[in-house]
């Protein structure tokens, strides 16, 4: 996947979009919307919100580029306004539903998986990225982060404790929590392939 | 007793860890398979496939962008023009109109040249009482009342002439207007009082003194505010 380690912006062109030039801006979005709107989906969970962080990152990246002082790489200035924006939605849709930061898992055997209504035979045949990305889903949204941004993204426990108004350690807690969830959730999509394959050998 | 997960991750990333914790993991089956799957998921969660954005989202970030941009700013000095242009149109017009009025104040007669007629103005009564060494009370009472009455209807036919004015008025002209509009109101109410109790005449010259002042205000604010639709 392309990740924002993966975007590289010619000085020139960012010299050119602090300008103004609609060309450059153009080629700031062909180049960061793939990572941005990845990590905004994969944190928020919903297309909607993904899109929403979309807009807003791009409108004030777009904005701001001319203030852009070029001391560290553009890419992570722009995955830093990304995730401070997916992190305020996050804590306001805590705040609005009065839900803990460590609530809001999906129960075992429901979510997306339970429901996605397909045959019976389709989770043996899906491929182990979606099985991850189904897993991955069913976290909460605080372990969720967490592991998208230290495992994905690279950030040390230091900064996301620091982005989310939290301690070094919560930041471990949550990544230890994100990971046993995992192996849970992956492990379970493993029974059910191999309850579907029983059935499968059984019916010929 | 195995490694927990969370020492595991410290582990898998290299960070400071117990020498027990390192010996143990080194030397442990099932902790050196827990930290492989550990860093399996970090691997396969780095190779998900992007989610590619939907194909509008670019649009609507420009129609955003173009929305939200601060208005450019205009030049003032077309305005400042126009506003000149309206001032002086306002005192051309009152010039014309008034004109038999303040013949009969300065006693001119009707074949004064041109040029004078466009260098005078609107004369309020205290500046006719210092041309003219009256008292501004006198120089009031020389405007005979018919006068004052045609020229106020003059007046009235003039604003009713001009274009509607704008939907939209700033808060301060919008208030002006409006002030103006109760004033005249109130003069026109204090005169239908007088007439029914047999108003002084000197009186009644006042007032409708005051509603032609009035009325030359407001003719020159939605005069300007006519001007300023059209630019």
């Amino acid at each position: 996947m392309a990740s924002f380690s993966d975007c590289v912006v010619e000085p020139g062109i960012v010299r050119r979009a602090s300008r103004g030039d609609m060309q450059a801006h153009a080629v700031l979005y062909r180049t960061f919307s793939g990572a941005v709107y990845t990590l905004a989906y994969r944190m928020l969970k919903q297309p909607a919100l993904a899109d929403e962080i979309l807009q807003e990152t791009f409108l004030e990246v777009l904005s701001k580029i001319s203030g852009y002082s070029g001391d560290g790489p553009l890419a992570a200035w722009v995955r830093r306004i990304a995730v401070n924006k997916c992190l305020m939605h996050l804590r306001s849709a805590w705040n609005r539903h009065g839900v803990g930061l460590e609530h809001g898992e999906t129960a075992p055997g429901s979510g997306e998986l339970a429901d996605s209504g397909k045959p019976e035979g389709f989770v043996g045949q899906i491929d182990a990225r979606l099985d991850l990305a189904a897993a991955l889903d069913r976290l909460g949204p605080v372990s969720r982060t967490v592991v998208w941004l230290h495992d994905v993204e690279g950030f040390t426990h230091r900064e996301i404790a620091e982005a989310m108004g939290k301690t070094v350690s919560f930041s471990k807690s949550q990544l230890a929590r994100a990971h046993d969830r995992l192996q849970q959730y992956l492990g379970e999509l493993s029974k059910r392939e191999d309850q579907s394959c029983m059935r499968a050998l059984k019916s010929c | 007793m195995h490694a927990s997960t969370e020492e595991l991750l410290s582990v898998r990333d290299g960070e400071t860890v117990a020498e027990t914790v390192v010996s143990h993991v080194e030397a442990c089956e099932h902790c050196q398979s827990q930290l492989g799957r550990l860093s399996m998921i970090r691997s396969a969660l780095g190779n998900l496939p992007e989610i590619v954005p939907p194909d509008d989202a670019w649009q609507r970030i420009l129609a955003h962008q173009k929305a939200s941009r601060p208005r450019e700013r205009r030049s003032f000095v077309p305005q400042l023009i126009g506003l000149a242009a309206s001032v002086l149109a306002v005192a051309v017009v009152l010039q014309v109109l008034d004109e038999p009025g303040r013949r009969a104040v300065r006693g001119m007669p009707e074949s004064s040249t041109p040029a004078t007629q466009t260098a005078t103005s609107e004369i309020p009564p205290a500046a006719v009482a210092q041309q003219t060494g009256m008292g501004a009370s006198a120089a009031a009472a020389a405007v005979p009342l018919a006068t004052l009455i045609s020229r106020s209807q003059r007046l009235e036919n003039t604003l009713r002439a001009l274009p509607r004015g704008p939907q939209l008025v700033t808060g301060s002209t919008a208030g002006t207007i409006t002030e103006l509009q109760d004033r005249i109101a109130m003069v026109d109410y204090q005169m239908s009082l007088g007439q029914l109790e047999d108003q002084d005449p000197d009186v009644a010259r006042r007032l409708w003194q005051e509603r032609i002042g009035l009325m030359n205000s407001l003719l020159a604010v939605r005069f300007a505010q006519a001007q300023q639709v059209s630019f």
